[in-house]
């Protein structure tokens, strides 16, 4: 169920009322809360349902054994856990890539092999789901937390709709004990809920969706497309990536306070980071943390002090979070690409001179600027090979930017969408250190109302409602 | 709770009356029919009701799949828009007998697709094909290659509720810059555009008020929907790449040479184009990769024996620009004439058609209509 349809707000509005009218019975609202769950998650497909409830069950049953278990079940129980997430998703994502992939290598020695790939669709959603739910094995391995027994609570967590499709990843640590406690309603957070939805759904409709229609065009057309074009193209396909999921991860996030849950925070106006470490700490906050918990640091601290192997791991890390989005060798380029940058950060750790230049460069009032900018595009960058569908296109797409050809004054409709993210971005600049952009309660009552008057008036007057699915739902 | 109610009550109350008004709107103008009732309608009855939504989608596939399972057509055309402009009263006294299939079909794999379900009996086999395509057809990355429009049609748009927001905000946007036209809504018909007098008539034909009116008001041709800026763009059907695909050339021929192979007589129909666009397009690099190969194809289906209504422009057979609907669609007129001409020319008989009375076509084409673009003026 995509969070912009005539479904999901009558879905929401009726799982609303009855949630809080079981709200002196815990169980009975947590009960409900996991027949919301599947009822949204089997309106978009009800065979994986069973994927879904089955998976959630195992490690359920693995958890509980893991606590109780000595040193060396525990790290049985640990890998069963994972061969069990970790392998769903090889099936369901990766086993095709790496058949076409073996394929191709041996063709190009000239052995022919019987290997086929198979007819799958992949469920909306997996990757989130194995995350979220290898992430509780893992906490539970290191002891950070104690299984709970509680099914129904256990199988809410690894399924709450709000964020089930497209994340925030929610660590079992911050939701489990929520699912567990009574949940009061609060006006004030029932409210923020509804404003960080309402800024969610204008950032999908009005900026995402809009701007889609233009990259398409540009990166349907790119082998003739002009060097501006192509800039153009790439500069919109960020911000639409970006309104797009930190879009989602709002609506998802204001949708969990409707119903008196916290979840965490996702996004963090990453386009005003100084530098790419930075952006990663503002981007997809709940991935990167996860493959900073229970990859990178696992791995540097094998050797803590070499700043070669410092780096490999960096490289490790951005080319598993490549793989984790798709199945395909530019986001292993893309993984490469980001470890890399990590490059100045690193040495930073040793040499004095590199760390003094990038603190100047954060500092500075004039070069911190620079550096955001500087920032932003090389993260434009790497997003070309988000997009292209394989390594050669992208290429070319490079190839054919840097070229510099046909350069020309923008038109008319590249002037104005630039108009209106200028706008857009300003209003985030504005906003940035508020808990999330459109926290606008501690301004003056009437100017608050007809901010969200106008809001909810573009939404529906301009609004793109051509029914374009999340950007993340293909990961 | 009741706060948070009442808070939200402010805004709920607003979003719904700009729901309400709008689907008020959308079943003032019945676009929100379903094509069930809308072929209800059309095969009962003997007033024309014009079928042409706005605000929806309109899906020929299914609408004109029903139709013909209904109706069994024996006279059917085949092909994109380029054949719509083939009515019933061509092939006096068989009006009933004929309905036209134009935009039922998007691209070469639906006509295969579709021989394939006659020759299986899955769908009614009729006695006489005519069969339209244009140069498009046979190129590579062809803008309605995206899907097999026969075995996986279009689903009509106003059975999902998520479509009406779109169609809500469309009208609204109407409202709000006076551009409803209410005024010329005076057709009997579904949908906006069929109660302006555009859209698809009872027979499958289409009727284009529109462009009659506008030729009416301004006395000469125009290239409407802009198909030269299109080719000079390569947008539209002149996307890129410009270059002929062999396999849809092959699989075209055959699934004409199958057409002739299960008995049923086969008119192909090379649709005109205007001597605006004409003189345009042969200059154009891309076309010019295209439109040769395409003429051989004709050249082809002519010496292998096939009836086949050549590509010409007004000026070669004595008539002018003002005869094109636009750049690429000859209007009812031209194309009666073309299929008049040809058949007398060349002597043509069908069995299927022992009693066809040419000379009723004939009589409406000497009438000489006062717009050259359509036997009805209004």
């Amino acid at each position: 169920m995509n969070f912009i349809t005539v479904d999901y707000v009558i879905f929401l509005t009726i799982s609303f009322f009855i949630y809080w009218a079981l709200n002196k019975h815990l169980k009975a609202q947590n009960a409900f809360i996991l027949i919301a769950n599947y009822v949204f998650y089997g309106w978009w497909d009800y065979r994986f349902l069973l994927l879904i409830f089955v998976c959630a069950t195992l490690d359920y049953f693995i958890g509980i054994r893991m606590h109780k278990a000595d040193k060396v079940w525990k790290r049985r129980y640990l890998n069963l856990s994972l061969l069990l997430n970790i392998g769903v998703l090889f099936v369901f994502k990766y086993f095709n890539f790496f058949i076409d992939s073996f394929h191709n290598t041996l063709s190009s020695i000239g052995i022919n092999d019987s290997l086929h790939t198979l007819n799958i669709i992949l469920p909306v959603g997996l990757s989130f789901f194995t995350f979220q739910t290898l992430s509780y094995s893992l906490d539970i391995y290191k002891g950070k937390i104690e299984p709970t027994t509680n099914y129904v609570i256990f199988l809410s967590f690894t399924s709450f709709f709000p964020q089930l499709l497209a994340g925030p990843i929610e660590r079992a640590a911050q939701l489990v004990p929520q699912l567990a406690s009574a949940r009061h309603f609060n006006y004030y957070q029932a409210v923020d809920g509804m404003r960080q939805i309402t800024y969610g759904i204008f950032k999908k409709v009005i900026i995402a969706d809009h701007l889609a229609l233009r990259v398409n065009t540009i990166f349907f057309n790119y082998e003739h497309a002009t060097s501006g074009e192509l800039f153009k193209g790439m500069i919109f396909f960020v911000i639409q990536l970006y309104t797009d999921f930190s879009g989602y991860s709002d609506i998802a996030i204001g949708t969990g306070k409707l119903f008196g849950f916290k979840l965490v925070t996702n996004f963090k106006t990453p386009f005003f980071a100084k530098t790419i470490p930075e952006a990663w700490t503002r981007w997809h906050i709940s991935l990167t943390t996860c493959f900073r918990d229970y990859v990178y640091l696992p791995l540097v601290r094998k050797n803590k002090k070499s700043l070669l192997w410092r780096l490999y791991c960096t490289v490790i890390l951005f080319v598993l979070i490549g793989l984790w989005h798709g199945a395909n060798f530019t986001f292993i380029v893309f993984g490469i690409l980001h470890g890399l940058y990590y490059i100045p950060n690193i040495v930073s750790k040793k040499s004095k001179a590199v760390k003094n230049v990038i603190n100047y460069l954060k500092e500075n009032p004039f070069f911190s600027r620079v550096s955001m900018v500087f920032t932003f595009l090389l993260v434009a960058l790497t997003t070309v090979l988000f997009r292209a569908p394989n390594v050669h296109v992208a290429f070319t797409y490079y190839q054919r930017l840097f070229m510099l050809q046909g350069l020309s004054i923008p038109d008319i409709d590249t002037l104005k969408w630039t108009a209106i993210l200028v706008l857009f971005f300003a209003f985030e600049w504005v906003q940035q250190d508020k808990a999330h952009q459109f926290e606008i309660s501690k301004i003056n009552r009437p100017f608050r109302i007809a901010i969200e008057f106008c809001i909810t008036f573009l939404i529906l007057y301009c609004g793109f409602f051509g029914q374009a699915d999340f950007y993340y739902f293909k990961f | 709770m009741k706060r948070f109610l009442l808070r939200l009550l402010i805004f709920v109350i607003p979003v719904a009356l700009f729901i309400i008004v709008g689907e008020a709107l959308l079943y003032r103008y019945k676009e929100t029919v379903p094509i069930n009732t809308v072929m209800q309608k059309q095969l009962s009855g003997k007033d024309e009701i014009y079928f042409g939504r706005t605000l929806f989608n309109n899906p020929e596939t299914p609408l004109k799949m029903a139709m013909m399972k209904v109706k069994k057509p024996d006279i059917i055309t085949l092909g994109i828009s380029v054949v719509l402009q083939y009515r019933d009263f061509y092939f006096h006294p068989y009006e009933s007998r004929f309905y036209n299939g134009g935009f039922m079909l998007r691209n070469v794999y639906d006509l295969h697709t579709y021989v394939s379900m006659i020759r299986k009996n899955v769908v009614h086999k009729p006695k006489l094909i005519i069969f339209g395509f244009d140069p498009s057809w046979i190129k590579k990355s062809y803008v309605f290659d995206t899907k097999n429009n026969i075995t996986n049609p279009d689903k009509d748009g106003v059975n999902n509720l998520n479509n009406h927001i779109g169609a809500i905000q469309s009208i609204w946007h109407q409202v709000i810059i006076n551009d409803l036209n209410d005024s010329s809504c005076l057709y009997k018909g579904y949908g906006k555009a069929g109660m302006q007098g555009n859209g698809y008539r009872r027979d499958g034909s289409m009727h284009n008020w529109n462009q009659i009116k506008n030729y009416l008001s301004n006395k000469h041709y125009s290239d409407v929907y802009g198909y030269k800026k299109h080719l000079q763009a390569n947008t539209l059907m002149y996307n890129k790449p410009m270059k002929v695909d062999l396999h849809k050339v092959n699989l075209l021929l055959n699934s004409l040479s199958a057409i002739k192979q299960m008995g049923i007589d086969l008119i192909v129909y090379c649709p005109p184009m205007s001597d605006d666009f004409y003189s345009y397009a042969v200059t154009n690099k891309g076309f010019q990769q295209i439109f040769p190969t395409y003429l051989s194809l004709q050249n082809k289906l002519i010496k292998n024996k096939y009836h086949v209504i050549p590509f010409c422009t007004p000026k070669q057979i004595g008539l002018t620009d003002d005869y094109m609907l636009d750049g690429i669609h000859a209007g009812e007129v031209m194309v009666s004439r073309l299929f008049y001409n040809y058949i007398i020319s060349n002597h043509i008989k069908f069995k299927s058609l022992p009693n066809w009375d040419l000379n009723y076509l004939k009589g409406i084409i000497d009438k000489k209509p006062l717009c050259p673009l359509a036997f009805d003026d209004k």
